[in-house]
């Protein structure tokens, strides 16, 4: 086993052990994982903390979604979003919402991956393509 | 102006209103052309994904936490971080005859400044070969119009010649004098009316080659007038690895679509040594194992799955063939080298050009030992198979000889015969660049070796006599020579017009 290779097999154990019952990333869980690992040499922790980093990042971004709306932010929106989707995935995801005004109209949604849009601006850029 | 305003009209009616859903990842690494990607967690093999500006790429492997994408078009303007995007397609090329003529590069984008493709029809570049049920033996000759190939190893249409040597032997100028000879025979067959005739579209592509050697064989095939049954694939040294690899499968979805539709078509891969060079620096970048002169375990499938699209159709299925060329460059001759060796298994015979031949003058440089075509005569007309049967053993035989003789001051006559027989046979047989012959006339001179016409004429002046029989046959020996064409066999009837003709071209000799 390559060193890498065994890196992301420490960093996908500690990623299960930064999970509180919910399936969500606790942070002091995260912070006593990372406290240590600060105990072992730099030259054994950091490839192991790049791929738990990762990990993480992916994790947090299957339950976290964001919001992106051309208007300012509208609690109510982001319910009735957080309601369809729960419906639609059959799990809670958290909304953070942000205003992007470069939309014109419409909305911008990102869940891991997966990026949902209906504005006005991607709309604009399917007809220049079709154009040209 | 109202067309204009027509046409945005209709293409915002047309526009979907529905949210899209794409699957996005962002640039972890770039180098030499190559991405590697985080996120993309839904994106397919070989999809086709988008980077900032519209560049594209494709997503050749899919690791468990990275995607690792070849990027298709200038990565300067791309950097770490960037969003790429999946859009559900496979890469596909504009495929039918609005390619004619025209100059494209990897991904079918024109190159020759002379407008968009008329083309509404595409393909994607990889596709699965045709299997066994809906392919047909080879017994259609395609004629190269080299007297040396003709003759020797003949080809089909369907098959798969290999051409193989040093560099500066002639490789292209054979794969070329082809392109030059099939537009002569089209347009031949055009003018004739014939329903029967079957033209052959030729797709040129050329991988990892110099700008200006490209450029030298659009001229050559425009001063020819062969440009218009060609389609040229382009993706020089200067370009991406990722788009040398990708040029010979665009080339050949190009040419499939000929196939398919129930037509004949030439592909020739300018060369497949380069291809493969590109394919190792792709895996390298993408940290695939490395095996034998540190290509990847796959090289073998990256040709045969290429080759193996060339193939001729039964009648149930249009028809339609497609022949390969490939061309790869060998080392000091060494045919025994890792490439050379795996085109060669997969293909169904070589042409082997020498350096040796080549410098002593004797061109086309065509090996007579280590040429082969496994199709055989079964790719000859019936007349031309008559008269050129016994030319391969009789050369063979020659170059043997010729080496033994050197020691031999005093040889048999038998010996002296065959000795005088096959050096004839090889100044016979030196045939200068874009310069095909047709078969009828082909056929008409190796008619004359066999028949001793040219046994009285010394050896240093068989070039010459040559070239004048050839203008003879052409103009006084034309009837004879249309006679093979039509028929495609030598009757006692056409034989004897041969014969007078050829009687009447000696006393010009003499």
């Amino acid at each position: 086993m390559s060193k890498d290779t065994k890196a992301l097999k420490i960093a996908k154990g500690l990623l299960l052990l930064s999970l509180n019952n919910e399936g969500k990333a606790d942070q002091e869980r995260v912070k006593e994982i990372i406290s240590e690992l600060r105990k072992e040499g730099v030259s054994k922790s950091i490839p192991i903390l790049q791929h738990y980093l990762t990990l993480m990042k992916r994790k947090i971004n299957s339950y976290q979604g964001v919001l992106e709306t051309s208007s300012n932010e509208n609690s109510a929106l982001s319910k009735i979003f957080s309601e369809k989707l729960r419906q639609a995935m059959g799990n809670k995801i958290d909304l953070v919402q942000i205003k992007n005004e470069s939309l014109i109209a419409g909305f911008k949604l990102r869940i891991g991956d997966d990026v949902y849009e209906d504005s006005l601006s991607s709309r604009i850029s399917r007809l220049k393509k079709s154009l040209t | 102006m109202s067309s204009i305003t027509d046409l945005i009209r209709k293409e915002i009616e047309n526009l979907s209103t529905d949210a899209t859903r794409t699957n996005v990842g962002t640039i972890a690494t770039l180098a030499d052309g190559v991405a590697r990607v985080e996120g993309l967690s839904k994106v397919m093999y070989n999809e086709m994904v988008e980077f900032p500006g519209n560049i594209l790429g494709i997503a050749l492997n899919l690791e468990e936490d990275s995607v690792g994408c070849v990027i298709l078009g200038e990565t300067s303007a791309l950097k770490e971080g960037d969003e790429v995007k999946t859009t559900g397609k496979l890469l596909s090329v504009p495929v039918g005859k609005g390619l004619l003529g025209r100059v494209v590069d990897a991904v079918g984008r024109p190159i020759d400044e002379k407008g968009p493709i008329d083309s509404d029809i595409s393909y994607p570049v990889e596709r699965i070969a045709p299997g066994i049920i809906p392919r047909k033996s080879v017994t259609q000759p395609l004629q190269t119009g080299i007297m040396a190939v003709d003759s020797m190893i003949p080809i089909g249409r369907g098959q798969r010649e290999l051409i193989i040597g040093d560099r500066s032997t002639g490789k292209t100028t054979i794969a070329i004098d082809t392109i030059i000879n099939q537009a002569k025979i089209n347009k031949k067959g055009e003018e004739s009316g014939d329903p029967d005739f079957r033209a052959v579209y030729c797709v040129y592509v050329a991988i990892g080659q110099k700008n200006s050697n490209v450029a030298r064989t659009i001229k050559v095939l425009e001063e020819t007038g062969a440009m218009e049954y060609v389609t040229i694939v382009s993706a020089p040294a200067a370009d991406n690895p990722a788009n040398q690899y990708l040029a010979p499968y665009a080339g050949c979805a190009m040419g499939e679509w000929f196939m398919e539709n129930g037509m004949d078509a030439l592909i020739v891969y300018d060369d497949l040594s380069k291809h493969a060079v590109a394919y190792r620096q792709i895996s390298l970048i993408l940290k695939r194992p490395s095996g034998r002169e540190a290509y990847p375990g796959d090289v073998f499938y990256l040709h045969s799955r290429l080759l193996e699209r060339s193939a001729r159709l039964n009648e149930d299925n249009g028809n339609g063939s497609l022949t390969a060329l490939p061309i790869i460059e060998t080392q000091m001759g060494d045919v025994s080298g890792y490439i050379p060796t795996n085109v060669i298994s997969i293909t169904d015979g070589q042409i082997f050009l020498e350096t040796d031949l080549f410098n002593k003058g004797i061109r086309p440089a065509v090996s007579v030992g280590l040429s082969v075509s496994r199709v055989g005569s079964a790719a000859q007309i019936k007349a031309y198979k008559k008269v050129a049967g016994k030319v391969k053993l009789e050369l063979a035989q020659f170059r043997e000889l010729a080496a033994f003789s050197q020691f031999e001051s005093d040889l048999d006559a038998a010996t002296k015969a065959r000795l005088d027989r096959g050096a004839r046979i090889v100044e016979i047989f030196k045939q200068t660049a874009f310069n095909p012959v047709p078969v009828e006339v082909q056929t008409a001179v190796m008619w004359a070796i066999q028949n001793d016409f040219f046994d009285s004429i010394e050896v240093s002046k068989i070039a010459e006599a040559v070239d004048s029989l050839k203008e003879y046959l052409y103009t006084q020996g034309a009837e004879a020579c249309n006679e093979i064409y039509t028929s495609g066999k030598l009757e006692d009837g056409t034989v004897e017009k041969l014969r007078s003709a050829l009687e009447d071209w000696k006393r010009t000799q003499s």
